[in-house]
């Protein structure tokens, strides 16, 4: 039996490189997928081993187990990691690095097989980082199992700290072993909603259609985006006027609807909601249910605290219910009081410190002006990073102030809290905006 | 939560050369916040000039900043109407050509009668050798909403072709 196998996304590293690869929304309805790499990277040991990711961070202990066989053309090794405790499944020296031969590149393959099902997913991998060095090949093959019953979503790869180079690619294939017999019937274009630099595309699947997928392109031509269903969230260009077609794909070929009606996005800039108080208040604001189809947020902070225990006022932030506990949280500060400069830190702490506000003896009426971005808040690999600007002047008193937190957890940020000591003068309030 | 777009343009002014101030006047009330991006450069003959953002007509305000230029950080402030008050430094034309510099102030909860207004600019000028970053808090000591907002900068200086100003206005669900 023949089998089909389609390119579902491509990338190919620009100039400067790039730290990882993530493939997310992986559409369910192929057989198996594969990943093709071709990549260099930025060590000096010649071969640099390959690490994976599946279904994003906070996997259980013992996610993975792998088993790796390296020949080297003087050695062979082999090595074994069973109920390894991290979130990455590491996969063998098979990347290129900085002291191999110039514009040398793996040649890399990862296969998953039956990837939708309920049961464990078997993962190849092969991969050679051969340079045209005598201590620089390594031809490396893995077997591993991820042992976790449900679909794979999401394969995030990297190259241990290192960057892939420029020109490395990454392409995605979804694989059916099941062989259509006709072209697919074609779908029907649905409504299209903007989504802040996304449009949401609604289709309706026709009736038995054989398809393995459905592509969405767009006009003027951006992007083509894969899904498995409806809707999809296509990335749009902003303030241009757009329109998109769907087609049902499978191994034969594809079929397009009409095209939608044209929409354009306003902007990328979205306010997510609002905490105010008219009234002094011994209680957090707090965002909950944030919406992760954002790539940044934004907190614009009105603000005054009702402190009567000291000379100022700090308000300390949290992400996801976590606040004054644990010490995921490090903070550094500079500011300057009209006197003199300052500047210090907290490390291992159970919050964020986002920086002074005038306090209860503070002249009524003076506020702070608190400008909070916090940047890739929705991705599941990095630590969160929070930069804070802010500053305020009551006459004779004030604070200009830069600050920074980390958050050091891979989870996306759904809810963030805000607590200043003592609590939220009246007339205070705290905005949060999407971005991109 | 209920989302909305925003951010929306109110006014740009683009510099012609032979203007030395340049105010939004009549702005809208009808927002939340309002926020004033510059990217600009002064005919003014230092490398540094001052920049001077002042709403309602550059009356009652006191400030207070942080400041560093690459080898040395200082804050210093001043109480009401006292101080020159130069909310950053920018570029002038004695600095490297077709150099800009660029500033942001945030007005937030501007248009409101029962508060006094602070305002926040964070201004950044590099020449490569010379240059800075401002961070300056500053209040109207009012109660009225603000309705216009002036820029200019050291000795009214006009400012050179290529420079922009404008004004957005920001909704909050």
């Amino acid at each position: 039996m023949s089998v089909f196998m389609q390119p579902i996304y491509t990338q190919t590293a620009g100039s400067g490189g790039i730290g990882s690869m993530a493939f997310n929304n992986i559409p369910q309805g192929y057989n198996d997928f594969v990943v093709e790499i071709s990549a260099r990277t930025g060590n000096s040991t010649i071969a640099q081993p390959i690490f994976i990711q599946i279904n994003g961070s906070g996997q259980p202990a013992g996610t993975h187990a792998v088993t790796t066989m390296t020949g080297t053309g003087a050695t062979v090794t082999s090595g074994r990691s069973f109920g390894y405790t991290g979130d990455f499944l590491y996969a063998g020296n098979m990347i290129p690095d900085s002291s191999a031969t110039a514009n040398s590149f793996s040649n890399v393959r990862i296969t998953v097989r039956n990837y939708t099902a309920s049961t464990y997913k078997p993962v190849e991998i092969e991969g050679i980082a051969e340079s045209n060095v005598a201590s620089g090949m390594a031809i490396t093959d893995s077997g591993a199992v991820y042992l976790n019953s449900k679909p794979i979503t999401s394969i995030y790869i990297a190259a241990g700290n290192f960057t892939f180079a420029q020109y490395s690619t990454f392409t995605l294939y979804g694989i059916s072993q099941q062989y259509a017999t006709a072209l697919p019937s074609t779908p029907s274009i649905g409504a299209v909603t903007d989504q802040a630099g996304f449009a949401s595309v609604a289709f309706t699947p026709a009736s038995n259609d054989q398809a393995v997928s459905y592509a969405i392109t767009t006009n003027p031509s951006s992007s083509t985006t894969y899904v498995p269903a409806s809707p999809a969230l296509v990335p749009t260009t902003v303030g241009t006027s757009t329109t998109y077609q769907v087609a049902a794909v499978n191994n034969l070929g594809s079929s397009s609807s009409t095209a939608s009606s044209s929409i354009t996005t306003a902007n990328n800039y979205t306010s997510l909601g609002t905490v105010y108080t008219a009234s002094n208040l011994s209680d957090q604001f707090r965002f909950t249910n944030i919406p992760q189809g954002y790539q940044h947020l934004q907190i614009r902070l009105f603000s005054r605290s009702i402190n009567t225990g000291g000379t100022y006022a700090t308000c300390y932030m949290g992400f996801n219910g976590e606040i004054f506990s644990g010490s995921n949280y490090a903070n550094h500060y500079v500011y300057g009081d009209g006197a003199s400069t300052s500047y210090g830190n907290a490390t291992a702490a159970g919050q964020g410190n986002i920086p002074n506000l005038p306090w209860n003896a503070v002249t009524a009426n003076y506020f702070a002006v608190t400008i909070i971005d916090i940047l890739d808040y929705s991705n599941y690999f990095k630590a969160k990073t929070v930069k804070t600007i802010s500053g305020w002047d009551a006459n004779g008193t004030g604070r200009a102030q830069f600050a920074s937190f980390s958050w050091n957890s891979l989870a996306p940020i759904s809810a963030i809290s805000l607590t200043p000591d003592g609590g939220w003068g009246a007339y205070s309030h705290a905005a949060l905006y999407g971005i991109g | 939560m209920a989302a909305q777009t925003t951010y929306t343009p109110i006014a740009t002014v683009t510099a012609t050369g032979s203007t030395n101030a340049y105010q939004f006047s009549s702005i809208p009330q009808t927002y939340t916040d309002i926020v004033l991006i510059g990217y600009c450069r002064s005919a003014q003959s230092a490398v540094n000039p001052g920049l001077y953002v002042r709403p309602n007509s550059g009356t009652g305000w006191s400030w207070t900043y942080l400041f560093g230029n690459g080898s040395t950080f200082a804050s210093g402030r001043s109480t009401l109407n006292t101080g020159d008050g130069a909310a950053g430094i920018i570029i002038g034309n004695s600095a490297t050509a077709n150099v800009y510099a660029s500033f942001e102030t945030h007005f937030l909860n501007y248009s409101n009668t029962t508060t006094y207004k602070p305002y926040l600019t964070m201004s950044c000028a590099e020449t490569g050798g010379a240059g800075g970053t401002y961070l300056w808090a500053a209040t109207t000591n009012s109660t009225a909403a603000i309705n216009n907002v002036i820029i200019y900068n050291d000795s009214n200086s006009n400012w050179m072709v290529g420079t922009t100003f404008t004004l957005y206005g920001i909704t909050a669900a």
